[in-house]
């Protein structure tokens, strides 16, 4: 994380859902990241890890009701600083679109169905650049034409179903950075695409932070995506961030256990044939509280009992300044270059009594 | 099945115990330490309801309907309809038909008896005491409202799930059978509700039987188009082509899996249908096409009855309205409330 | 022999307009001459990208679709002429693992019944002839429903649930345990050839890991054969001892797994590998990267020639746009590709042109 200051600082942000009869449900609890000019942050989680909700709690975008919001985020645009959880709905949506912009997962749900996609981007330029008639159809044509829209005066007169789904998600991006935004947040932008259409995404908005500078939070499931897009990353499990690091380090010493089983369950495509794969056991459902120790504890397969002594705290790890982990028994980059140690018995003794 | 933490470990169970423990006898002391965590694990993780499991789809929108105040006021007010309708000469006071009170009310005089003690809701035009035709009333209301709901049901499921069934999984001669079956009931469709119950009615002449009829009639290609659409969508399920795949007979697949299935939405329509069945009954015997016999009270035709005293006597027409308008709010509170249960959508 | 021959496949859907009486307007030619074979005990991957036809095929195996032309040769019998009753009797040695695990189960269901439907169907279970001839019917009723259940309780455990899971229905399990009732759904047919549709790809990371060695711990007990129908390319050839690669309604390119890794021949499939996420960020950085323009065509109306013509880096003048490729063996080992110029590509005679695709990020340069 650089020496400059961060255009979005998120802090302790949580979420708390008031569930009806069932208690409350903390969905998001403390997570903390920086957005930095022209870098690409990573959340990165299975289902139900709070990934999602904090894009929307960023956006402005949760229920009004039954949703308590904690902790702040920061942005900073020229002098001026706002903290987006605390902004009023009409300076929100003022700032979505000009300052801040989202991509979502489904191109299509996202698109008015009965509106030519022309006028949809040429309403925003309107609202925040205040462009008219045919100055503002020349920049919509424009934006097609920059996110890779072969034909653009003739797409924008087009409907949204009449675009294939890679072309939806060009004109959604297009729309998302029709104002220069300096913040863009995209959850799960290519996983409704096929693989060779998210190659075209990625690379896409790859070209848009090198060159426009903008900070992007890319919320994804996918790790290879992760790999190959974004500059600091942070794993979260079951609403907590369990580890944070740059890529280089996370992808080749992972310090947290739960890392280290998501790197294990994924067959490689240049893994040689049969090379076993690692799974970790159960599902997400099985957790514990953060309160009362480590939620990934029932999962863990070295779990020890000071796992389970109230909540792990965010540990620096020996591997660098930015390099993070919240656990209390982390994986050291021996076990992972000889994933059989793991598994040994007398390794898991040998933890036992460090603990 | 939830992990349970010490089947998990098979590991540890293997673990040579002295390996090496800080304490002079170590291994007691590794096995009693593992065996904490194992149980400190399994006490934070809390109770697992294992095996308690079996609740099916209608015992989970039960639990749901017990919560929401809609559907706890719609039941309550249907529930008291029925009780009443059921218990009716046990609970009506008098003699529905006989006028017992002929001599106290004159209408061409406007003279009317408003309530009091021995005729809580007062008489009516012709000396008969309201509350008691009321109460009788209800069960007439409730005849109709049922059979007419059970004709449409019955002959629009039928149709509906034939042409249902034949569109998934008939193929080609299947989609032909739909194709025509449909267009009949768009026919029917295209036909309002209560011009086709006026014709029926009209033909066969003014009676209960036809009231129940006409109603009825008008409410089938409502439920065939429902159960068709509810059929082909759950035909396009991959549980159905699952069932395929297994190599179960067509019709068994009709019958087992996607009918099951494509029922909920209407069975919940036909609580609304007994509500819009009651007002469009009450309405035919409003038009005086309903059961001519006075003998057998029905809050319809009491309604038609009392707009002659209209502006003398409003509470003649009072009473059955309200009774009709309570009534039908009570099935659709109920009917919605049921709708958003069985909503998948809304399912946790 | 093989236990499963696929010779000259070909699915077209009518598209049909009307009111009464539909006309056939159109066809979608979803699966368009596909012959491939499938060694017993071993496992076949499909892998394609949507709308290339990979699932028609899956259920054209099955019957589940009509075949337009074609067959499809199980043990010798070819299922594409048996008759309704024969064809559904035959489903028991065939069968299918769906994408959606909730989806593919019946919600009203519990996961004994969905379990034992089978069974039924089949008329599987029960006790042996001899053993029945001394029993009354309601003995034989009992010893039936008995050893069904048995079957049943087998299967859950093999997938690695327990049978305290009978009673209990779809909506109450998790994505990875519903997959596993899907997988026992199959197996407690004792089938020979399961259709893994799409296995893993509704499923959390963590657990599709747990799935896929299912799968493998499986066919290594029970001999199983598998045909892996997925997007995932690195999943595909993480399970398959064959991998056939699709584009639209055809296979382009067949080649055992990791010769296939090795030397991808057709520029479809090098694209496609260039284009896998893969979770190292030296990988990511470093390697050669084919970023493909445009979308897939229309399955209702392909290109003439070679399907990928429209897309391809590498197209040439000559018979590219005209003539459509054969699958053809080249080099050993079982590679067979559909490329007029599958060779010249190869030795890097022929470049590919930058204008035709949207971007090449070469190796380090990128």
């Amino acid at each position: 994380m650089g020496s400059s200051t961060p255009l979005l600082a998120v802090e302790e942000l949580s979420v708390v859902f008031d569930g009806r009869g069932s208690g409350e449900v903390r969905a998001v609890d403390g997570v903390s990241f920086t957005l930095e000019e022209g870098r690409v942050t990573g959340l990165v989680g299975e289902s139900g890890c709070g990934k999602s909700v904090t894009s929307l709690a960023l956006m402005g975008l949760l229920p009004p009701r039954g949703v308590r919001v904690g902790g702040s985020a920061v942005l900073r645009t020229g002098d001026t600083e706002a903290d987006l959880l605390r902004l009023s709905p009409k300076k929100m949506r003022d700032l979505r679109g000009s300052q801040l912009a989202m991509i979502f997962q489904d191109p299509l749900s996202s698109l008015n169905p009965v509106v030519p996609i022309g006028r949809q981007v040429t309403e925003i330029l309107t609202r925040h650049r205040g462009l008219r008639g045919s100055a503002a159809e020349k920049e919509a044509a424009d934006l097609l034409y920059r996110v890779g829209i072969p034909d653009p005066k003739r797409r924008l007169k087009e409907y949204p179903h009449q675009l294939s789904g890679g072309m939806r998600q060009r004109a959604l991006i297009a729309m998302a950075v029709a104002c220069r935004p300096r913040v863009m947040i995209a959850d799960e932008p290519t996983t409704a695409l096929d693989v060779t259409i998210q190659a075209q995404i990625l690379e896409l908005l790859k070209d848009l932070v090198t060159e426009e500078g903008t900070a992007l939070l890319m919320i994804t499931h996918d790790l290879g995506v992760v790999a190959g897009l974004c500059d600091d990353i942070n794993v979260l499990y079951a609403g907590r961030a369990v580890e944070t690091a740059p890529r280089e380090p996370l992808f080749a010493d992972p310090t947290h256990p739960y890392t280290v089983g998501l790197l294990g369950s994924i067959p490689r495509l240049d893994a040689p044939r049969g090379e076993p794969l690692t799974p970790i056991r159960g599902s997400v459902n099985d957790n514990i509280a953060w309160n009362d120790g480590c939620a990934f504890a029932p999962r863990c397969d070295h779990y020890t009992l000071d796992c389970l002594q109230g909540p792990p705290r965010l540990v620096r790890s020996e591997t660098g300044d930015a390099h993070a982990h919240r656990c209390v028994n982390p994986v050291r980059h021996a076990d992972v270059v000889d994933r059989a140690v793991l598994e040994s018995p007398s390794v898991v003794g040998d933890e036992e009594e460090r603990a | 099945m939830p992990t349970t933490p010490n089947a998990q470990n098979p590991a540890e169970d293997a673990q040579d115990p002295g390996a090496g423990a800080p304490e002079g006898s170590g291994g007691t002391s590794l096995l009693t330490r593992k065996a904490d965590r194992i149980d400190r694990l399994a006490e934070l993780m809390g109770p697992r309801d294992d095996g308690s499991g079996g609740a099916g789809i209608w015992l989970t929108a039960f639990r749901r309907l017990r919560r929401s105040p809609m559907a706890i006021s719609g039941a309550v007010v249907v529930a008291l309809f029925v009780l009443v309708a059921l218990f009716a000469p046990l609970i009506a006071p008098y003699s529905a038909t006989a006028q017992t009170w002929g001599g106290e009310v004159f209408p061409n005089q406007n003279i009317f008896v408003g309530p009091r003690a021995e005729n809580w809701l007062g008489l009516d035009n012709l000396g008969r005491d309201q509350f008691s035709r009321m109460v009788i009333g209800a069960r007439q209301t409730l005849l109709v409202g049922v059979v007419a709901t059970l004709v449409g049901f019955g002959a629009g499921a039928l149709l509906g799930g034939t042409a249902g069934a034949a569109a998934t999984l008939g193929g080609r001669w299947g989609a032909l059978i739909d194709n025509v079956i449909m267009r009949v009931i768009d026919m029917m469709l295209a036909l309002p509700t209560l011009l086709l119950a006026v014709t029926v009615a009209a033909l066969v002449g003014p009676s209960l039987t036809t009231v129940m009829l006409a109603v009825g009639i008008a409410q089938v290609p409502i439920f065939a188009r429902l159960l068709r659409g509810a059929m082909i969508s759950q035909g396009n399920r991959d549980y159905v082509v699952a069932a395929r795949a297994l190599g179960v007979r067509r019709h068994k697949i009709a019958l087992t899996h996607i009918l099951p299935n494509s029922l909920g939405p209407v069975i919940v329509q036909s609580t609304l249908t007994l509500a819009t069945a009651i007002i469009d009954a009450a309405a035919l015997s409003y038009l005086g096409l309903g059961n001519p016999d006075p003998s057998f009270p029905e809050w319809g035709t009491m309604l038609a009855d009392a707009q002659r005293f209209l502006s003398s006597a409003p509470q003649l027409a009072v009473y059955p309205a309200l009774a009709i308008i309570v009534t039908a709010l009570g099935f659709t509170l109920l009917g919605e409330a049921m709708r958003e249960a069985l909503d998948p959508k809304l399912r946790k | 022999m093989s236990l499963l021959r696929i010779e000259d496949l070909k699915v077209h859907f009518p598209i049909r307009r009307g009111v009464v009486f539909d006309r056939t307007v159109g066809h979608v030619y979803a699966v368009d001459g596909v012959s491939l074979s499938i060694e017993r005990g071993s496992t076949y991957g499909l892998v394609g990208e949507s709308g290339c036809g990979k699932t028609t095929l899956g259920r054209a195996v099955l019957r589940l679709v009509d075949i337009t032309s074609g067959s499809v040769v199980h043990d010798g019998r070819d299922l594409a002429t048996l008759g309704g009753e024969a064809m559904r009797r035959e489903r028991r040695n065939l069968q299918m693992v769906f994408q959606d695990p909730l989806g593919s189960l019946n919600p009203r269901q519990n996961i004994g019944s969905i379990l034992m439907e089978g069974l039924e169907t089949h008329g599987i279970g029960g006790p042996s002839d001899e053993e029945a001839a001394s029993m009354g019917a309601r003995e034989r009723r009992e010893a039936t429903r008995a050893d069904r259940r048995a079957r049943v309780v087998g299967a859950l455990e093999r997938v690695g649930l327990s049978a305290n899971a009978l009673d209990r229905y779809p909506h109450e399990f998790s994505g990875g345990q519903r997959q596993r009732i899907g997988i026992a759904r199959a197996l407690v047919l004792e089938p020979d050839l399961i259709i893994c549709d799409e296995p893993v790809s509704a499923l959390d990371v963590s657990i599709q890991a747990q799935v896929l060695n299912l799968l493998e711990e499986l066919q290594e007990e029970l001999g199983l054969t598998y045909l892996v129908i997925a997007h995932d390319l690195a999943v595909v050839r993480h399970v398959s001892d064959t991998v056939g690669v699709m584009y639209l309604g055809a296979l382009v390119e067949e080649a055992p797994s990791d010769e296939l890794y090795e030397t991808p021949l057709h520029p479809y499939t090098r694209a496609l590998m260039s284009a896998v996420p893969v979770p190292d960020p030296t990988v990511e950085d470093t390697r050669e990267r084919i970023l493909l323009a445009g979308d897939l065509p229309s399955p209702a109306n392909p290109p003439a020639g070679c399907r990928f013509h429209t897309r391809c880096p590498w197209r040439q003048e000559d018979r590219c746009d005209t003539e459509r490729p054969e699958l053809r063996p080249v080099g050993g080992a079982g590679h067979r590709v559909a490329c007029h110029h599958a060779e010249r590509i190869l030795s890097g005679e022929i470049p590919p042109s930058e204008e035709r695709a949207e971007r090449i990020v070469h190796g380090a340069a990128g």
